[in-house]
């Protein structure tokens, strides 16, 4: 492990907790490691140094007989002492109204968001990936989904995902690959054009899928890698850690297949076009809409920017008095809600370009944008 | 926990004697964490007494399930501050460092000296966690992000200080 790597165990060492076994032999023997914990040690102790020689802190004498209260619900105070465990009790609710409102269920469930997963995966060299698609949205347009994925010196492959047909909760879906040769840098326009071209002429493999269920999809000139598709049934909760790869990881911020409105009126569209990048303390992700200049979101706050929220793969926020909502094909990072920060600039008109997105330092773009 | 659902079920049924104890035992740490924040002791304590008067007059905002009494107080404590500095500085939530006067001896040292450079997110985080001993559930429980989102906002927040008291030595001439 190299220094980089380890510092965010360093912080977890100091906080007692558990670090991988690779972390710690790291910070054992590598001096650097070893100063930044003693400093943070250092640290911590001169705070509560501070803490312990700032004058007393005595409080004020309050009859909180006096003051007056809202009342507590007798339900409140039942759930509060309740002794059997919440989550049996939870669960006999849930079994009570199953049995009592069973149609309801079926027809609800009727109603959920069905998501489909494309999976790649090479254990060679560890490298794991997967593109999250709304059904509803977007494969079940004529054409659906059509990508290209660079998998550096293994090479490329383009891919089309659409959905065929539906019935009683799954969904037949149609997958077409084509591996292409390694390509040294981002595509072109013109490549990316000619590379989906190949792909929309390549066999196609066909499947039902059934939520939960994964299916594996040869792909030819992959072969060390595996490739698989699973459809969720519903938006994947957080809480479920078989479901986390749903959300990016820490520090990652995360732009798959913008699309804007303004005062609900499209402005622009980059299905297919996927960013990610992890830049833990100075992460930005932008987009660029013809006409429109350059997005700019990130986390946390920064010169001219504006504050909006996020919630999942919406953003709402206001610009100049207009009103507006992104709409991404995957939660943007790791924690599903909370503020972003958002600034436009008109003015950026790359060449050629009918649209793009990446994931940088906001420092890095904010120099390229406002040019 | 079990504690705290018995402390909290004496307050739910108006047991001043009970919430007096928690307040006694309490306030000044809460007190000493606002007025940290805010950088005016007067602010700190009409803070500190309006924390504890929304959990007596409001108890039912609390789920013992969720966590420590005393952890819902300081997140009471944090939401207030951070209205107050909206209310101060209509245009942004964070105070410019210098904006905030704190002038007491827990400034007399460059540690302190770049703690108080910290946004108050960080001040809250760093403060909570070496100062007052909460852990990364209670930080999480309190600053409303996942447990994850509290071990890198720590980390983050360490090495900002770390940064602003590294420069802050180099200044002085000490050894970094």
């Amino acid at each position: 492990m190299t220094c980089n790597e380890t510092a965010e165990f360093v912080s977890a060492l100091c906080d007692g907790e558990r670090i991988p076994r690779e972390a710690a032999e790291h910070i054992g023997i590598c001096p650097e490691c070893r100063a930044r914990l003693n400093e943070y040690v250092q640290m911590g102790l001169e705070l509560k140094r501070i803490a312990n020689v700032a004058e007393p802190d005595s409080v004020p004498k309050i009859s909180w007989d006096t003051q007056q209260r809202t009342g507590v619900s007798r339900f409140q105070l039942w759930r509060g002492t309740m002794r059997i465990p919440r989550f049996a009790f939870a669960l006999m609710l849930v079994v009570i109204a199953m049995l009592s409102t069973g149609l309801v269920l079926v027809k609800a469930r009727e109603k959920t968001k069905p998501w489909f997963v494309f999976q790649m995966k090479n254990p060679n060299d560890h490298y794991e990936g997967a593109t999250y698609y709304d059904p509803l949205t977007q494969l079940s347009k004529p054409d659906g989904i059509e990508s290209v994925q660079n998998f550096g010196p293994d090479g490329m492959m383009a891919y089309t995902i659409r959905v065929l047909d539906s019935k009683e909760g799954a969904l037949k879906i149609g997958i077409r690959t084509q591996k292409l040769p390694p390509h040294p840098d981002d595509l072109s326009a013109q490549e990316r054009t000619s590379a989906l071209a190949q792909a929309r002429n390549a066999p196609e493999k066909v499947d039902w899928y059934l939520p939960g269920q994964k299916v594996r999809i040869p792909v030819v000139g992959f072969e060390s890698y595996e490739f698989t598709g699973l459809l969720l049934d519903k938006v994947p909760d957080i809480f479920d850690p078989a479901l986390k790869q749903y959300l990016p990881k820490e520090g990652t911020l995360r732009l798959y297949s913008p699309v804007l409105l303004r005062e609900n009126k499209l402005v622009g569209n980059l299905n297919g076009i996927k960013a990610e990048g992890t830049y833990y303390k100075d992460g930005g992700a932008y987009f660029y809409f013809p006409g429109e200049g350059a997005f700019l979101l990130s986390l946390n706050d920064f010169a001219g920017a504006i504050e909006g929220k996020r919630s999942g793969s919406e953003v709402e926020f206001t610009i100049n008095g207009h009103s507006y909502l992104l709409l991404t094909g995957a939660p943007l990072a790791s924690d599903e809600e909370g503020k972003i920060w958002v600034a436009n600039y008109p003015n950026y008109n790359p060449k050629g370009s009918h649209g793009t997105a990446g994931v940088s330092s906001v420092s890095d773009l904010l120099s390229s944008l406002r040019q | 926990m079990a504690d705290d659902s018995e402390l909290w079920n004496r307050i739910c049924r108006g047991d001043a004697c009970a919430f007096n104890q928690f307040y006694l035992d309490n306030a000044p740490n809460l007190k000493r964490f606002l007025r940290r924040l805010l950088g005016e002791t007067q602010a700190a304590e009409d803070m500190t007494q309006e924390s504890f008067l929304q959990l007596w007059r409001r108890p039912n905002g609390y789920h013992p399930e969720k966590g420590l009494l005393r952890t819902y107080l300081f997140g009471i404590g944090r939401k207030r501050v951070a209205e107050w500095w909206r209310k101060r500085t209509p245009t942004a939530d964070y105070p410019a460092p210098e904006l905030a006067d704190r002038n007491t001896t827990e400034t007399s040292s460059l540690v302190g000296d770049a703690f108080s450079r910290l946004g108050p997110e960080q001040q809250t985080l760093l403060w909570l966690r070496e100062v007052e001993g909460q852990s990364y559930a209670e930080l999480a429980e309190i600053l409303e992000i996942p447990v994850g989102t509290v071990k890198s906002r720590v980390f983050t927040a360490r090495e900002e200080l770390r940064r602003i008291w590294q420069m802050a030595r180099a200044q002085k001439g000490e050894q970094v």
